[in-house]
């Protein structure tokens, strides 16, 4: 536009100064040819007056001639020229044919304009009738329009060049007045631009659609908030990958995972080769998923490929952590395996001893020694599968409603009733004390669990040992204490002894009976009661076990 | 609009650390390999030393192409350049991490009692070979110099393992066997080291325009 506008006004201008210029010269050249002619009127008047009063006629025309820069020509009526003061008469042609002498000769005077040969110069003639019947022709010689125009072709050319510059200083200067306030138009308030009324339709345009643009960016942007919410709030990353693998968005999540940012290509979450290659097959389009370590924790990353309208891939990723899923399988793998391992070796005696009595191959006197052991291998069997069901009642926790007061001391002291034989066998003394605490719970658990520690108090003891159960009341709770005098527990062991068929001695578990899964079955217990318990132990000197309940209000 | 040549550097950008994962996974199954003597792992580590070689090629092609084609000047210059660089370093620890594999494959090393500064050794060369690549991802120059003084750590253990070894054969000579074998997978493992030094010092290049020898 501000060259359209600039090469107009210059064009415009220019044409006007070379119009206006040329006109001048011409108006100019046309006065002056007339005031020429004008002057050899009078001239040839004044002459031809001076010329017929003189008695030396002749004489007194060559004084002047040769004085005088005009030409002046005397011609006779019948044509033949008597004078002329640049040429010599004799030389000169009848100038009876030349317009002018027969003009004059005519009407008394007589005027004409002629070029001459050379183009450059034009010859005005002015020509009066003397008393005589003779003419009288004064002429003077003046550039021609042309001629003048040739001979200061400098000065043209410069006068061009000047009027050339002026008109590109004009059309510059109105050019940036009427630009500049469209170049400073304020496109964030269309409304507010004055300058040009023909813009108005287009600022009211403009001033819409900026509105309307505000109002879609603000809806936009809404929209964008409430799912970043959304997904910042989420515990999985997401990352959504562009076609090239950069990395279009990510979640609060998955920037504190990756140490990401907008823009950042999908290798710098990672170098892990599963993951790559996973990234690499979505954007190809195929799903995949792996798991991936990282810093310590175990996740598992989904990556989906997402396609819009043809395009190519780009890829969604989730990173779900599963570590404590992964655990509790590995727990539960384990669990499987010890279970069956631990029923399978009862079972392995009891068929043994069965098929030496089925074959005839014991003696009378040791089938009764075999069916003891047969007895004594089922029950532990039977104990065995109790406490899994025990187990698994307590991980299922139903036995919430069950919930009533139980008073820990009695229990205590009946326990340590149903333990008095096998303590008197192994040669331990067992007592209880405290004071009477009511506890909120299921008496039939907490039995178990006080069962479960009192038994290994006295399984574990030395000969002479002893085991001391106490109640104690604290301030909002009841502790419950099972101290003995035993083997004691060593430190690496001590973190273990509450998983399931964990053994601090693993050869002689047989010896010590037992299934394994008491302390497990205390650790669970006590979980469901909310009670926290402690271990101190020292190897050769004995074990204390705590059990902290909250106190029944 | 993103015009060739930006696309042609991010392309090698991604390749260069394609490749450096790909030398950190050839690195990381060597030396499984080794700690756990599974040959199956030994086979990953041989294998992935093809598709390191594969990539190193396409790297240097896309090098010559870019010098060529794009004739690129200061930054990317030096990143084109020190890419020419680095592939060759990382080229050369693909090579290790396959021979140590090989020597894995080959024989029984699980009784050799010197095991314990192996154990750290490797994770020392894995952890530099690691942030010496992070330091190109992130652009982060104190990541690269922080590698390149490691690689004292790394040489002091490889010393540390040469005596280990030295005394190891002086209790029984016919441990020489073995000796020789985990002393050749040691001067693998530092060389691998003195491999990632390099790439760190081709990563300060590249970022600050600055190559220390």
């Amino acid at each position: 536009m501000k060259k359209r506008v600039f090469l107009s006004i210059f064009f415009a201008a220019f044409l006007t100064l070379a119009i206006t210029a040329a006109l001048a010269v011409g108006l100019l050249y046309y006065n002056s040819s007339k005031s020429i002619r004008k002057e050899l009127a009078a001239e040839a008047f004044y002459i031809g007056k001076a010329y017929e009063s003189s008695a030396n006629s002749i004489g007194y025309i060559s004084e002047i001639g040769k004085g005088g820069a005009n030409r002046i020509t005397i011609v006779s009526p019948d044509g033949t020229v008597i004078y002329d003061n640049y040429a010599s008469p004799e030389k000169m042609e009848n100038h009876l044919s030349r317009p002018e002498i027969s003009s004059a000769i005519a009407n008394g005077k007589g005027e004409s304009t002629r070029l001459s040969d050379t183009l450059g110069s034009k010859n005005y003639y002015y020509a009066v009738r003397l008393e005589n019947g003779g003419v009288l022709r004064v002429s003077a010689a003046a550039k021609s329009l042309f001629g003048e125009i040739r001979d200061s072709v400098s000065w043209v050319i410069a006068i061009l060049v000047f009027t050339l510059l002026i008109a590109v200083f004009i059309a510059r200067l109105l050019t940036q007045a009427i630009i500049s306030p469209i170049n400073s138009l304020n496109l964030d308030a269309p409304l507010s631009n004055k300058e040009y009324e023909e813009l108005s339709p287009l600022l009211l345009r403009m001033d819409k659609q900026n509105q309307r643009i505000k109002r879609q960016l603000e809806e936009l942007s809404s929209k964008k908030k409430e799912l970043e919410y959304i997904t910042d709030s989420m515990s999985e990353a997401m990352v959504i990958f562009g076609r090239s693998g950069a990395v279009l968005s990510c979640n609060r999540s998955a920037r504190r995972l990756f140490d990401i940012y907008e823009g950042a290509s999908y290798l710098r979450l990672s170098r892990d080769i599963g993951y790559i290659g996973a990234v690499e097959k979505a954007l190809g389009g195929t799903p995949e998923t792996v798991t991936m370590n990282i810093s310590g924790r175990i996740y598992q990353l989904s990556v989906s490929p997402v396609q819009i309208e043809h395009e190519d891939y780009a890829a969604v990723l989730f990173a779900m952590d599963i570590t404590e899923k992964e655990e509790n399988e590995k727990m539960r793998r384990e669990f499987s395996a010890n279970v069956s391992h631990e029923l399978k070796t009862p079972l392995t005696s009891i068929m043994g001893y069965a098929e030496i009595i089925q074959n005839g191959i014991a003696r009378a006197g040791d089938i009764p020694n075999f069916a003891g052991r047969i007895r004594s291998e089922a029950s532990r069997l039977l104990n065995l599968i109790e406490d899994i069901m025990k187990l698994s009642m307590l991980d299922e926790k139903t036995l919430n409603n069950e919930f009533a007061g139980v008073d820990l001391l009695s229990l205590a002291e009946s326990v340590c009733d149903e333990l008095t034989l096998k303590a008197k066998e192994r040669n331990v003394t067992i007592s209880v004390d405290g004071t009477n605490v009511s506890v909120r719970g299921i008496s039939s658990t907490l039995h178990e669990m006080l069962f479960n520690l009192c038994d290994n108090a006295i399984s574990y003891n030395k000969a002479g040992g002893s085991v001391r159960v106490s109640v104690a009341k604290e301030v909002g709770r009841a502790v419950l204490t099972v101290s003995d005098t035993g083997v004691g527990i060593a430190p690496e062991h001590q973190e273990r002894i509450f998983e399931r068929f964990y053994r601090v001695d693993k050869s002689h578990s047989k010896e010590t009976g037992g299934t394994g899964l008491g302390l497990s079955i205390v650790k669970h217990g006590a979980k469901l009661h909310g009670a926290e318990i402690r271990l101190e132990s020292r190897v050769g000197e004995g074990t204390k076990i705590s059990l902290i309940f909250k106190a029944d209000t | 609009m993103r015009n060739n040549f930006e696309i042609q550097l991010e392309t090698l950008n991604n390749d260069l650390i394609t490749m450096g994962a790909l030398c950190e996974n050839a690195i990381a199954c060597a030396v499984k390999a080794l700690l756990t003597s599974d040959t199956e792992l030994a086979e990953k580590a041989i294998s992935a030393e093809k598709d390191i070689d594969r990539i190193e090629r396409e790297i240097e092609s896309l090098c010559l192409k870019l010098l060529l084609q794009q004739q690129p000047v200061a930054r990317d210059l030096r990143l084109v350049s020190s890419a020419l660089k680095m592939i060759t370093d990382m080229e050369r620890i693909g090579d290790q991490a396959e021979d140590i594999a090989e020597i894995v494959k080959h024989t029984d090393l699980s009784d050799t009692k010197i095991r314990v500064h192996i154990r750290e050794m490797t994770a020392a060369v894995i952890k530099m070979v690691s942030e010496s690549i992070d330091a190109f991802v992130k652009h982060d120059i104190e990541l690269a110099k922080s590698v390149i003084k490691y690689d004292d750590v790394v040489d002091a253990l490889f010393m540390s393992i040469r005596k280990d070894l030295i005394d190891y054969i002086s209790n029984d000579i016919r441990h020489g066997e073995e000796a020789m074998d985990i002393l050749m997978i040691a001067k693998y493992l530092e060389r691998i080291g003195d491999h990632a030094t390099n790439i760190a010092e081709w990563v300060v290049f590249a970022i600050s325009g600055i190559h220390e020898e």
